[in-house]
């Protein structure tokens, strides 16, 4: 058990550390020298060779890669080119902002999927084919045309819910949930889509399990028979879903954010990409791997809590 | 049960008070089942009976009906692809088709246990597997957790788990294949059932493990007094365990009568066939099936006696279905030629 999670975390690290590469070469893949993309295409020499020296961006690409983990290792991710904050209070601000609403969106997921999932107990059954049609008709609506229609609907027909921005829950919680509901519930549709696709699946592969029929056997009652003997195993799968998800959740939280012009993370990495926001970019792709590296953790323990055999091992 | 006397198995021929009332009635058992579009018929009329404390075997080759039938018993078949009729299906004196599912649920567990066959799919993984004999003693015995947990522990020993208390909390997968179906065995007898049903319980495991399951089988049997309902394709097991014996095929009862008798002069060629397919324990696994030909599955159209395109006796009169009917007394074939089988 703890080698398994010496492992997981060893593979995680690694994990970060190709991310890190990616991330530091990203600028040096384009045509021309970071310096020059960073400074625009009207830039003049000078003021590229300027650029190049504030950012030391004339040494040997190693000595400069070493030069940036230094600098990352003890906190410091650089400045942005465009705003002239330091990268680390981009975040600090950008972070929580998308972490609430993915959090959010994932209550709002699970509580669709769950209720559309009971119909995975029964194959067939009205709720179990709602939860079919759920997953397809889900899946296939782009998450950003979803947004637009729920802020025209919500915020501008009936004008019960902010069209967009940002308030905190938790320094104001009525008008915070308000503005949070319309992108989480969006974003919620979309995961859930896939997570009921998942589950039902899981449940209804479960519930034909020979010790499903065992516990039948006993006299155990059909709740009692899912509570204690199908809903552990149906969830291992599950769980690596969720995970998945919530990991490349960064990546949709872009498209939601934009839409509902949240100060997030994502709108804060798409700006930093068409800005050219050198170091905003680099931070936002390990922020990125980092959260895919949690997710996977986070999976791999939640496992263990699920899954005896991997608690205890193969033979006893 | 005129054969008990001479019955393979000696044991069974002190049954210490011959209970008389059936702990099984099924009378002209049908099970039809549902796949895209088509309907199968697994079960084509089957009646039986099992007495309190017997031990009768279901034998047959694979796809002849046995586990349709077993699992008609505690109606486990998925209600929604099955259809299962039947003129009478009394299990303890429960009526299985009209019983609710409050009295289902007593019987299931409570005075029918199960057994089925595969020991590694059939324990639920992520449970300890002390809870799952646990959950059968609180749910149908009444018992109090703490005195449940007791006579777990208990159970789990004299079944032959050693380090019962402690090896009461590990899970499936930490045993072997055999400890395994000896835990199933278990859970399956926990609430002292009048009925135990078996389905191909050493199927999955090797021949010496075979033998001591079977052994236990036999021990908790004499023990507990109760009834067996035995499913193997293997008659060196039902010889062993058995004082009866049903023999299917194609959905049918083709013949049925005491161990003794029916192996000593079978009434069906079937029967016959099977006799000499008894897998040998100097060649394992040598043999599947003498018989030649292929069975008949749940969607072939029957008409007259179902074995006669493999059926070396065949003859005209076979174009229509036989009946069982007394061989000897007691012991029964659905054969217009049975006096001819060797
Ligand atoms: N749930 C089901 N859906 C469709 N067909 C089924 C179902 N269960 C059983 N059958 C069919 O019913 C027939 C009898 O099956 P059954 O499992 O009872 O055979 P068996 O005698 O137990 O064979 P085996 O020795 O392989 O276990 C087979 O033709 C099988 O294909
Ligand atoms: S009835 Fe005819 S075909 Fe059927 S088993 Fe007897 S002899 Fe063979
Ligand atoms: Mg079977």
């Amino acid at each position: 058990m703890r080698r398994y999670l010496l492992s997981r975390v060893a593979g995680g690290i690694g994990t970060l550390a190709g991310g890190s590469v990616v991330a530091f070469f990203v600028f040096h893949l384009l045509p021309g020298n970071p310096a020059e993309i960073i400074a625009g295409t009207h830039a003049s020499a000078a003021q590229v060779a300027a650029i190049q020296r504030e950012f030391a961006l004339n040494q040997s690409l190693v000595a400069e890669f070493v030069g940036w983990w230094e600098h990352v290792l003890q906190g410091n991710l650089g400045v942005s080119v465009v705003s002239n904050v330091p990268v680390s209070h981009l975040l600090a601000q950008t972070l929580p902002v998308t972490l609430t609403l993915i959090g959010a969106s994932t209550v709002v997921a699970l509580a669709f999927t769950l209720v559309l999932s009971l119909g995975g107990l029964r194959k067939g059954s009205v709720l179990d084919r709602i939860a079919l049609g759920w997953s397809v008709v889900g899946l296939s609506i782009p998450t950003f045309w979803l947004g637009i229609l729920a802020i025209l609907l919500f915020a501008i027909h009936w004008g019960w819910l902010p069209a967009g921005g940002y308030i905190s829950p938790y320094s104001s919680p009525l008008a915070g949930l308000k503005s949070l509901a319309l992108p989480a519930i969006t974003f919620g549709i979309y995961m859930s889509a896939i997570f009921t696709q998942f589950l039902r699946r899981s449940f209804l592969d479960v519930m034909r399990e020979d010790f499903v029929r065992t516990a039948r056997a006993r006299g155990l009652r059909e709740w009692q028979v899912v509570a204690r003997h199908a809903s552990k195993p149906a969830m291992i799968p599950f769980v690596t879903v969720v995970g998945i998800a919530v990991s490349t959740s960064l990546g949709f939280a872009m498209v939601v954010e934009t839409v509902f012009a949240y100060p997030g993370f994502g709108s804060l990495f798409v700006q930093a990409i068409t800005t050219r926001d050198y170091y905003v970019v680099q931070a936002g792709i390990m922020v990125i791997v980092a959260a895919v590296v949690v997710a996977n953790i986070l999976v791999d323990v939640a496992y263990l809590f699920l899954d005896p055999r991997i608690r205890y091992g193969r033979e006893g | 049960m005129s054969g008990a006397e001479t019955s393979v198995r000696p044991a069974s021929t002190a049954l210490p008070e011959p209970a008389p009332d059936p702990v099984v009635e099924v009378a002209d058992l049908e099970v039809d089942f549902a796949v895209r579009g088509a309907i199968g018929h697994a079960v084509r009329g089957v009646s039986f009976q099992i007495r309190s404390g017997e031990a009768v075997g279901l034998v047959g080759e694979s796809g002849s009906g046995k586990t349709v039938t077993a699992l008609s018993l505690l109606r486990l078949l998925p209600d929604r692809t099955t259809r299962v009729r039947a003129r009478s299906l009394r299990v303890a004196g429960v009526d299985v088709l009209g019983a609710s599912a409050a009295s289902l649920a007593r019987l299931r567990g409570g005075a029918a246990g199960v057994v089925f066959q595969d020991p590694l799919r059939a324990l639920t993984p992520t449970r300890r597997v002390g809870s799952q004999i646990v959950e059968v003693i609180e749910r149908h015995s009444g018992r109090s957790r703490t005195q449940a947990r007791l006579e777990a522990v208990e159970l789990l020993s004299r079944v032959g788990i050693p380090d019962a208390r402690n090896r009461a909390r590990d899970y499936p997968h930490q045993f072997s294949g055999g400890q395994r179906q000896r835990i199933l065995l278990a859970t399956a007898v926990a609430s002292h059932p009048r009925l135990l049903i078996a389905d191909e319980p050493t199927t999955a495991l090797d021949v010496t493990t075979q033998s001591q399951i079977l052994d236990l089988l036999l021990d908790l049997q004499q023990d507990l007094k109760m009834a067996v309902l035995l499913i193997s394709h293997d008659l060196g097991v039902i010889a062993r365990v058995c004082d009866r014996v049903l023999v299917m095929y194609g959905g049918r009862l083709v013949e049925t009568g005491s161990t003794s008798d029916v192996f000593r002069a079978p009434g069906h060629p079937y029967t016959a066939g099977l006799l000499r397919s008894i897998p040998r324990l100097d060649r394992p696994g040598a043999v599947t099936s003498a018989i030649p030909g292929e069975a008949v599955d749940g969607f072939t159209q029957v008409v007259g006696c179902a074995f006669v395109p493999r059926c070396s006796l065949a003859a005209p009169v076979c174009t229509e279905c036989p009946e069982l009917e007394d061989v000897t007394p007691g012991h029964q074939a659905a054969c217009w030629r049975s006096e001819l089988v060797t």
